[in-house]
């Protein structure tokens, strides 16, 4: 018998449930992003509710010898000294679509990745259902500033109750990195509470001194109670997948529209298609124009509208400003956002 | 004052960030529309034309329409057709031809225009 097997590197099997868990792409720039609310690198958000302010940017600092490019970086910009009940602290947070959240019901799984910080001490990571009615907190700690540490955290999703969504375009569980929790919204580690916790009562206060840093990369969530090599997969997949959140269609791709002749005044109808079908209707923002031909001579942005958005693309129009025979066209880049809720 | 929203066809738009936001209940900006609709009853999305936005459209719209038909009219006033018409058609076809440059001066409201009647010749014409 012949066996086809290789010793020599890791299968790429899709063991990740995490999209772009090294922090390679980012579609909408490389930051600093500094208002709540920011998606920052692909499929990584930002929030925060606090008296402090911060940015998150693309890194070069990456762990020496894991083969990655980036990290997401996070900064203090403004310090909070003083952390209210009600204050929280979100640098990355990620949400699993529900459909790609159920496999992982009833089952043990592993989240590692790596994490570093000038500020040693405990942190936490929380769990939890759209509902905001689970949530499962973990603490881990970063024993050395300014060092690459890798962490892994084991934990069963064997909750019972709250509201959970199992579907397409659904958020199906959120896993935010906590930087500060106050108590309002601290829990017991290590079970499922019945209630929205971002963090435990050990959690250091990141926030208390102005250039703090937190990088975090090649975070990766699998079946089993084994933390196994980060899974690689081949960039256009990682991208196609990022895609199905958000796509920047930007000025090197433009939606182009031509037309044989143009009137004044006349409107003219134009489709965009997604690169895939996307989880949610997506909110589209026109970032750029460009034409040819006097008909859409300097258009702008405003002149562009939207419309009948579905999953996979949209109609759009615009007014021609003048009567030209030849041809016309007017282009456009813009943005997808089907990110979850 | 303008809103923070106006209607966009079956959608809104977000008039700070330019962004069409479809209605889809899954879309965080729609919920986002949804809250601060919710929040306060002055809260009140614009329509999607103003008044003069929409004045400007139908003088647009006439204007592409009066163009059009003295477009597809141009070939009666080449030499040839010219003089192959009747004196009574060619008097009819530049009197049309006039009166369709004259409309957008001649009219009041431009969402109902009084067309001029069209010439026999034009009819005949498939115009």
């Amino acid at each position: 018998m012949v066996k086809y097997y290789s010793d020599q590197a890791p299968l790429r099997n899709n063991k990740n449930f995490i999209i772009n868990g090294n922090m390679e792409i980012w579609q909408r720039g490389t930051g600093p992003f500094t208002t709540s609310g920011d998606y920052t690198a692909d499929r990584w958000r930002y929030t925060e509710s606090s008296s402090g302010s911060y940015s998150i940017s693309r890194s070069t600092d990456v762990p020496s010898g894991i083969n990655a490019n980036y990290s997401a970086e996070a900064t203090v910009v403004t310090a909070d000294t003083s952390v209210d009940s009600g204050d929280w602290l979100i640098p990355f947070h990620y949400t699993i679509e529900g459909v790609d959240f159920l496999p992982l019901v009833g089952k043990t799984a592993t989240l590692s990745f790596w994490v570093k910080s000038n500020l040693t001490g405990t942190y936490s990571v929380s769990f939890r259902n759209s509902g905001a009615d689970r949530s499962y907190v973990i603490d881990y700690t970063i024993d050395q500033a300014n060092t690459w540490e890798r962490k892994i955290l084991t934990i069963t999703f064997d909750f019972s109750g709250g509201t959970w969504t199992y579907d397409t375009g659904d958020a199906g569980c959120n896993i935010y990195f906590t930087a500060l929790v106050g108590s309002d919204r601290q829990g017991v580690p290590g079970s499922w509470l019945s209630s929205n916790c971002l963090g435990s009562v050990n959690q250091v206060n990141w926030a208390a001194t102005v250039s703090n840093t937190l990088n975090l990369t090649h975070v990766q969530l699998e079946f089993g109670n084994v933390a196994t090599d980060f899974d690689y997969r081949i960039y256009s997949d990682e991208l196609a997948r990022c895609q199905r959140y958000y796509y920047n269609c930007a000025n090197d791709d433009l939606n182009k529209v031509s037309f044989d002749g143009s009137t004044s005044g006349q409107t003219y109808y134009g489709s965009g298609q997604f690169p895939c079908k996307m989880a949610v209707q997506p909110t589209i923002t026109v970032t750029g124009t460009s034409e040819s031909g006097a008909g859409f001579n300097g258009i702008g942005t405003g002149d562009i509208t939207v419309d009948n958005i579905s999953v996979q693309g949209f109609r759009n129009r615009c007014t021609a400003v003048a009567t030209d025979a030849g041809n016309n066209s007017y282009g456009f880049s813009y943005t997808a956002d089907g990110e979850l809720i | 004052m303008a809103s923070k929203y106006k209607i966009a066809g079956d959608g809104i738009k977000d008039t700070e960030t330019g962004a069409f936001i479809p209605n889809a209940s899954g879309n965080r900006h729609w919920q986002e529309y949804q809250t601060w609709l919710a929040d306060s009853t002055s809260n009140i999305p614009d329509p999607e034309f103003t008044e003069q936005e929409l004045e400007d459209q139908a003088w647009a719209s006439l204007r592409a329409e009066r163009d059009s038909l003295l477009t597809k009219t141009d070939f009666m006033m080449t030499q040839d057709y010219y003089a192959s018409m009747t004196s009574q058609e060619q008097t009819d076809v530049t009197a049309y031809r006039s009166d369709l440059r004259d409309l957008p001066g001649d009219t009041v409201d431009p969402t109902d225009p009084t067309w001029p009647t069209k010439p026999q010749i034009v009819i005949d014409n498939g115009i």
